[in-house]
């Protein structure tokens, strides 16, 4: 019997909810028996659910996506208000949400463990961190499943408020003082994109027409040209900032620095790509209501996202410690996917995938980093995270996994993220050959330099970090902190080799139906 | 005449808030910022009150106008608060001292107390005084030529396009108050300032008598609480853990990370 799509929306939407509030009372009663064995079984139950909670929310995105392609329309309406409308771009962004948060959510557990035996954090600290982790998730999917542009910005905003504690949690100075720069940078950023939406708003001519996604894109005639491009410089700059890109992205490497590890994961997996999911929804309005009469947008977007790969570079490659080197590798990823985005067609399917191996990549780098941590935390700490040397040898394993996801991340062949790289990078030849554009000529020049200056920083740090002789007191690795980060490598892997295709699933026909999406009223 | 009247009340209390966010940049001390700051959540409930009676009442609008009465009620004792070390944070003990606190602003209350002449002094500038009004004016130039240019054909004639320009000013003063100062307190206000322009912005496009939307107003509405309760989150949790940990309120204090 087919389960109807709102059933599995809200399956999807409040699985993580529900699990996340039956962590907190699984917890509380834990506490109140004041048994160490009552609060070892609440860790393992919270733990356990969690996981679940995102297999549930994953296997309900597969299976819109399933209904999706065979051509079914999954619209919602409670009257007039439109309370949803799914569409491939929707569902490939909740699709990405649930796989990076059950690789994250299967983190977790050691690392409260960690953090406990440590003494970092207590079993009541342990309780709101599964309250909260399970928000992150639904706060996310919900950015992917709104249709109105303001619930979309209410969304993302409810992002930044369960991360900015997530951020915090081990609430020692540093922590929180990332979690300060973080919400105050992101918040002054979100005030441009809510007058952005404003603005949009305004642009509408017809007062009959609400702020619906969906509903805008079908009727450019009742948009105010004007207004809409005003909006999307406003919201360029309001959701960019989310979104890490440069010069906004100051809040980045402190918050993925200092985030617990599968946090870091989450923050630079999918959040990043949140908020780039709510550009790309404004960049089609915009498209679709100046078409070719503006090709500003575009331009726009490739400058910002050459700006912020530019930027990143010298940063990866000076030293410093290895979560924030990772942070500064999302600003330069995100710089590459708005550069895809740009330049339109190939690159923007290029973009889409490269944001699917990004996000891959990057958590299978923090969770594997994050094995180091904890089976390093008996070592004497080095300023520069000096400490973290002769992992191949100390914990064979993770220490693969960190060389295999960085050659990926910094585009080596064979892995997802070089062809993905290598889609854009063609896109933007053919449309400097096409047009001709001496510029853009210039800038594809720019982003070869960089990307070639990026692999020799990281390969000098992961090499750094993986040879020499082990410190003593390195705990040693069990294969339950591999196997689930193996099961992320292979993807890394496959994807850079074809894209990924399972059974009735096949991500390459998902992402050109999100180009398409994307792509309404412009250039093909 | 009655709506002329409205139109023209809303117009002086905008342009009063634009004074305000001056005087809230070339401010000395944190007490003189807290204080305009609350002056101007007072002005803004009144454009917001008034604004709702814009094309019939709306409620909804009406409500919002409560979130900067709350705000000129709530700033000073939270403020006050994270300055002062707290062993414990149970939901109970904040309420209390939130409430001691609210009585002690009351008329014929005690004075001032002692902690409150420490951290009310700070407020100073990295810019020298001269030197910050003039960037100030020229935010404020900015910030009505230059909309002015792009947003008046944009916009019929029933929209007023000095609250646009307003709004952009006390966006780009409330930014420049974050940059300029040296502590944590006033980069609060900076932002609690941008969110006043938010509100203005908010409340006159969505106001328009040519575009009567009230499920549209309803989502701003939300939209403008939920980035309150980001504010709150700030003053309520973020500062006193970060004033706990790091005993200052300077921003030259929060710089342990860097690179």
């Amino acid at each position: 019997m087919a389960v109807s799509h709102q059933i599995r929306v809200i399956v999807m939407a409040f699985a993580p909810l529900l699990t996340g509030m039956l962590c907190l009372t699984i917890n509380l009663v834990a506490l109140r028996q004041c048994s160490s064995r009552a609060e070892h079984l609440a860790r393992i139950y919270q733990s356990v659910l969690t996981l679940i909670a995102s297999l549930i929310s994953l296997v309900s995105t597969l299976s819109l996506i399933d209904s999706l392609l065979a051509g079914q329309q999954l619209v919602f309406d409670i009257g007039t208000v439109r309370v949803y409308a799914l569409d491939a771009l929707s569902l490939s962004f909740a699709l990405l949400v649930n796989v990076v948060t059950l690789a994250a959510s299967a983190s977790t557990g050691k690392y409260l463990e960690s953090e406990l035996q440590a003494g970092s954090n207590s079993q009541r600290d342990i309780g709101w961190f599964y309250l909260l982790f399970n928000l992150f998730h639904v706060t996310m999917l919900l950015v992917s499943l709104v249709d109105n542009l303001v619930w979309l910005w209410i969304a993302v905003e409810l992002t930044t408020y369960a991360s900015t504690f997530l951020i915090g949690y081990r609430r020692d100075r540093r922590a929180l003082e990332a979690a300060w720069k973080y919400i105050i940078i992101t918040s002054t950023g979100i005030i441009f994109a809510l007058l952005g939406t404003v603005f949009l708003a305004s642009a509408i001519n017809d007062p009959r027409l609400p702020m619906s996604w969906s509903q805008l894109v079908a009727q450019p005639n009742a948009l105010d040209p004007n207004f809409v491009w005003l909006s999307f410089l406003f919201v360029l700059i309001g959701y960019g900032t989310k979104a890490g890109i440069a010069p906004m992205h100051t809040w980045l490497p402190d918050g993925h620095g200092e985030a617990p590890f599968p946090i870091s994961a989450l923050l630079s997996g999918v959040l990043l790509k949140c908020a780039v999911y709510a550009i790309l929804r404004f960049y089609t309005i915009t498209n679709v209501v100046l078409g070719s009469t503006k090709p500003g947008a575009s331009q726009l977007l490739i400058w910002t996202g050459l700006f912020s790969l530019m930027l990143a570079t010298p940063f990866i490659v000076k030293r410093n410690r290895f979560k924030r080197i990772l942070a500064y590798h999302s600003l330069e990823h995100i710089g590459i996917i708005i550069f895809g985005v740009g330049i339109g067609g190939v690159g923007l399917f290029g973009a889409l995938l490269h944001t699917f191996n990004h996000a891959l990549v990057k958590t299978l780098m923090f969770l594997a980093f994050g094995n180091v941590q904890i089976n390093y935390s008996k070592v004497k700490p080095g300023e520069y995270d000096d400490q973290y040397v002769g992992v191949l040898q100390a914990m064979p394993g993770s220490g693969a996994l960190l060389a295999v996801g960085g050659l990926a991340l910094v585009g080596a062949p064979p892995f997802s993220l070089f062809f993905s790289e290598l889609l854009i990078l063609e896109a933007a030849v053919r449309r400097a050959l096409h047009e001709p554009s001496a510029w853009l000529l210039f800038a594809v020049a720019l982003f070869l330099i960089s990307v070639a200056v990026i692999f020799g920083g990281l390969v000098q740090h992961i090499s750094r970090m993986l040879l020499d002789r082990p410190p003593p007191d390195v705990m040693s690795e069990r294969i339950w902190q591999v196997w689930p980060l193996i099961l992320l490598a292979l993807p890394v892997l496959l994807n850079g080799l074809a894209i990924f295709q399972i059974g009735e699933f096949d991500l390459a026909e998902l992402l050109l139906k999100s180009v398409q999406v994307v792509q309404q009223g412009s250039q093909p | 005449m009655l709506e002329q009247l409205r139109h023209q009340t809303i117009t002086v209390l905008s342009f009063s808030m634009l004074i305000l966010a001056l005087t809230i940049v070339l401010s000395v001390t944190l007490r003189q910022m807290v204080r305009y700051y609350r002056i101007q959540a007072l002005m803004l409930t009144g454009v917001v009150l008034l604004s709702a009676g814009e094309g019939g009442f709306q409620p909804a609008l009406a409500a919002i106008s409560l979130v900067p009465l709350l705000l000129f009620i709530l700033i000073r004792p939270l403020l006050q608060r994270s300055t002062v070390r707290h062993d414990s944070q149970t939901l109970r003990k904040i309420v209390s001292e939130l409430l001691i606190e609210i009585k002690e602003m009351l008329p014929g209350s005690n004075t001032m107390r002692p902690i409150d002449q420490v951290w009310l002094q700070k407020g100073h500038s990295r810019l020298r005084q001269g030197m910050s009004v003039a960037v100030s004016l020229v935010l404020v130039v900015t910030a009505f030529v230059v909309p002015a240019h792009i947003v008046r054909p944009l916009l019929s004639n029933n929209l007023p396009s000095s609250s646009l320009s307003i709004t952009f000013t006390l966006l780009l003063l409330g930014l420049f108050t974050m940059i300029n100062k040296h502590d944590i307190i006033a980069q609060i206000i900076g932002l609690l300032v941008m969110e006043h322009g938010m509100f203005l912005a908010a409340v006159t496009l969505t106001t328009r008598p040519d575009n009567p939307n009230s499920y549209l107003v309803l989502t701003f509405v939300l939209a403008l609480l939920f980035y309150t309760a980001i504010t709150l989150t700030i003053l309520v949790w973020l500062l006193p853990a970060l004033h706990n940990t790091s005993q200052s309120i300077d921003l030259n204090d929060e710089q342990e990370l860097r690179g």
